[in-house]
C-alpha cells in the first residue's frame, strides 16, 4: 500500500470523542447537557448558554447540501484528486450545525443546492476514518 | 458615547516600492530578494518622511499579521529607532486587521496613549507558505504540520479543504444562487479593477483584460477563477497618524478620519473565514456594523466620493457594496455592471486597482490610494473634488472600516 501523503487528523482533548466515534462508524457530535445545543467543530463551552457540560450524541448522518464547491487545481497532496467536491454540509439535527466534507458517489455537476446527503466513513488509514458524503 | 469623529488625521503615507518599483515583485515567479521586515522599514520611513517627521517623533506603532508573513513590530521599531514606545499593537487578524489597527492607533491617540503613531502592513505572498499548486490566494499546504493538524484545522485539511480560497468559494456560490449572481458580474469586477490599475504604476498587473479573458480564466475551484483571486505580491504600506490639533502643523494637508468601525455577526468562526454555525455566510459582515461607521461620521453611502473595499476576491467587493449600504443585499451583481464602479462611474471603486491588479497587502494599499486621491494626489486616476471616501478591511464575517475626508 502506498503511503497515504494528505493531511490527517492529530485529535486533541477536545476532538478525540469525534475521530473516535467516526473508527466505529458512528457520526458523534458534542451537545450541551444543560440546554442541549448541538455545537461543531468540538469545543469546551456552549455557545448559547456558556455550559462546559457536554456529552457525545450518535446523530442521523443525514444531512443536505449547504454550499459546496468543485476543487480544480488543489494542493500537491490532493492533485490526483481533481476534480474533487468539498461541500459544507447542513445536519438534520439542528439549523445551524454544519460540517465540511466531500462528496463522492455522483458527478460533480450533479450536486445541488439542499441535495439530500448521508455521511459514510473511508477508512483512509488503519488509524483513521474520515466522515464523508453521499447521495442519500 | 464618545466619538473619534475629526479628533485624528492621517499626515503620511508611504510604500516599499521607494524608487518607483524595484523592490515590488513584478511576477509571481521572482522573489524580492528582502526581508518582510526591510519591507516594513521602508514604507514606514516613507510614510514617517511624508509627514515631515523622523522615526525619533514616532511613539507609537501597529500591524496586522498572520501565519503567512509578519514583520513584527518590536523588530520594526528597533529598526526605525523609536527611542521610547508609548502604545504598540501586533493585530493577529485576517484581511481586517490593518484597518482595526489604524482604528486602535486613532483611538490611542484621542486617548493621549501617544502622539504620533506609525501603522503599517508588510507582506510576502509570493513566498512564505502561501503558494499551493496555484500561486493566488492562501493555502495551509505548505505549513509544517500540513499532514498532522489539530483543532479547527481537523475537520478541513483531510477533506482537501486547504486554503480560505474554498470557504470563500462556497460563500459565493450560496450568493449566486440565491440571489442569481453571474459569473459576469465578478468579471466586471475584475475587468474595472484592471482598468484603474493601468493607471497606476505601482500595480502589479497592468495589461487590460476583457470578459473573455476572465471568463476563459483557468477554473480554480467552481466557481472561481484564476481572475477572482488577490494577486501574491511583495510588499508594504504604511500611513502616520496624529492628532487633528498636531496635524495642522505639519507638512501635509491632514486627511481626518470621520467614522470607524469593526464588527462580525454571530458567531463568526475562523478568523480567516470559515462559516462555522453563521446564519448565512453569503453575508458581509459590514451589514451588522455600517450603520455604526455612518452614524459617527454623519454622513451615509450616498456622500462617499470613492470606496476602496477590500478585494481578496472580486465578489467580496460585490458583498461588501450591499453591507455597506451602497445598495440592497443580494444586489452587489447589478451594482458592478455598467461601469458604475469604475472611474467616472456612480461609485469609483478601488481607483488603484486593489488587490485584484495592485497588490495584495490586507488593503493598507486602499487606504494609501484613499489619502493620495483626498489630498488631490492621484494624478491619471484622481477623482475630481474627492472629499470623502470609505476604506475597508474584510475578512468574510469580520469587518472593519474608516471614512476619512480632506
Ligand atoms: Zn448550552
Amino acid at each position: 500500500m502506498t503511503q497515504y501523503d494528505k493531511p490527517l487528523p492529530h485529535p486533541n482533548e477536545e476532538t478525540r470523542g469525534f475521530w473516535e466515534g467516526c473508527n466505529r462508524g458512528e457520526l458523534l457530535m458534542q451537545r450541551c447537557t444543560d440546554c442541549c445545543t448541538f455545537r461543531f467543530f468540538p469545543r469546551p463551552m456552549c455557545h448559547v448558554c456558556n455550559s462546559m457540560n457536554a456529552e457525545w450524541v450518535k446523530v442521523s448522518g443525514k444531512g443536505k447540501v449547504f454550499s459546496w464547491v468543485v476543487v480544480r487545481q488543489g494542493s500537491p497532496s490532493f492533485a490526483g484528486d481533481v476534480p474533487y467536491v468539498v461541500a459544507s454540509v447542513q445536519l438534520a439535527e439542528q439549523d445551524d450545525l454544519r460540517m465540511f466534507g466531500n462528496i463522492e458517489g455522483c458527478a460533480p455537476e450533479d450536486i445541488e443546492l439542499d441535495m439530500p446527503v448521508e455521511v459514510f466513513f473511508d477508512e483512509v488509514t488503519e488509524e483513521v476514518s474520515l466522515p464523508k458524503w453521499k447521495p442519500a | 458615547m464618545g466619538t473619534l469623529k475629526d479628533k485624528v488625521a492621517i499626515v503620511g503615507i508611504g510604500h516599499s516600492a521607494t524608487d518607483g518599483g524595484s523592490k515590488f515583485v513584478k511576477k509571481y515567479s521572482k522573489l524580492s530578494g528582502v526581508s518582510d521586515v526591510q519591507l516594513a522599514l521602508e514604507a514606514c520611513k516613507m510614510a514617517i518622511e511624508d509627514a515631515g517627521l523622523t522615526s525619533k517623533d514616532i511613539d507609537g506603532i501597529g500591524c496586522a499579521h498572520a501565519l503567512d508573513s509578519a514583520a513584527p513590530s518590536h523588530q520594526v521599531a528597533l529598526g526605525l529607532g523609536v527611542p521610547e514606545i508609548s502604545f504598540q499593537v501586533d493585530n493577529y487578524a485576517g484581511g481586517a486587521g490593518s484597518i482595526a489597527v489604524v482604528q486602535m492607533a486613532a483611538a490611542a491617540i484621542e486617548a493621549g496613549l501617544a502622539k504620533n503613531v506609525v501603522c503599517y502592513r508588510a507582506m510576502k505572498t509570493s513566498t512564505a507558505g502561501r503558494l499551493t499548486g496555484h500561486p493566488r490566494g492562501t493555502s495551509i499546504s505548505q505549513f509544517p504540520d500540513y499532514h498532522s493538524v489539530t483543532g479547527e484545522a481537523e475537520f478541513m485539511a483531510p477533506f482537501g479543504l486547504d486554503s480560505v480560497r474554498m470557504e470563500n468559494a462556497m460563500r459565493w456560490k450560496r450568493h449566486m444562487i440565491k440571489y442569481g449572481t453571474t459569473s459576469e458580474q465578478s468579471g466586471a469586477v475584475a475587468i474595472t479593477h484592471r482598468e484603474h490599475a493601468a493607471l497606476n504604476d505601482r500595480a502589479l498587473e497592468r495589461e487590460p483584460i476583457t470578459m473573455e479573458d476572465y471568463l476563459n480564466s483557468p477554473m480554480i475551484m467552481d466557481p472561481v477563477r484564476e481572475l477572482d483571486i488577490c494577486l501574491a505580491s511583495d510588499g508594504g504600506y504604511a500611513v502616520v497618524l496624529t492628532s487633528a490639533e498636531s496635524a495642522r502643523d505639519m507638512k501635509r494637508s491632514p486627511v481626518y478620519i470621520m467614522g470607524a468601525a469593526m464588527g462580525g455577526g454571530p458567531l463568526p468562526g475562523y478568523a480567516s473565514g470559515f462559516p462555522v454555525q453563521a446564519p448565512e455566510p453569503a453575508e458581509a459582515a459590514a451589514k451588522y456594523f455600517s450603520k455604526r461607521l455612518y452614524d459617527m461620521a454623519g454622513v451615509g453611502p450616498g456622500d462617499m466620493d470613492f470606496a476602496q473595499i477590500y478585494d481578496c476576491f472580486t465578489f467580496a467587493v460585490i458583498y461588501q457594496l450591499e453591507g455597506y449600504g451602497f445598495c440592497k443585499e443580494g444586489e452587489g451583481g447589478p451594482f458592478v455592471e455598467d461601469g458604475r464602479i469604475g472611474l467616472g462611474g456612480e461609485l469609483p471603486v478601488n481607483t488603484h486597482g486593489g488587490q485584484l491588479s495592485e497588490g495584495y497587502f490586507w488593503s493598507m494599499n486602499h487606504l494609501y490610494e484613499a489619502v493620495q486621491q483626498l489630498r488631490g494626489e492621484a494624478g491619471a486616476r484622481q477623482i475630481q473634488d474627492a472629499e470623502i471616501g470609505l476604506v475597508t478591511g474584510h475578512t468574510a464575517q469580520v469587518g472593519s472600516a474608516l471614512i476619512l475626508r480632506r
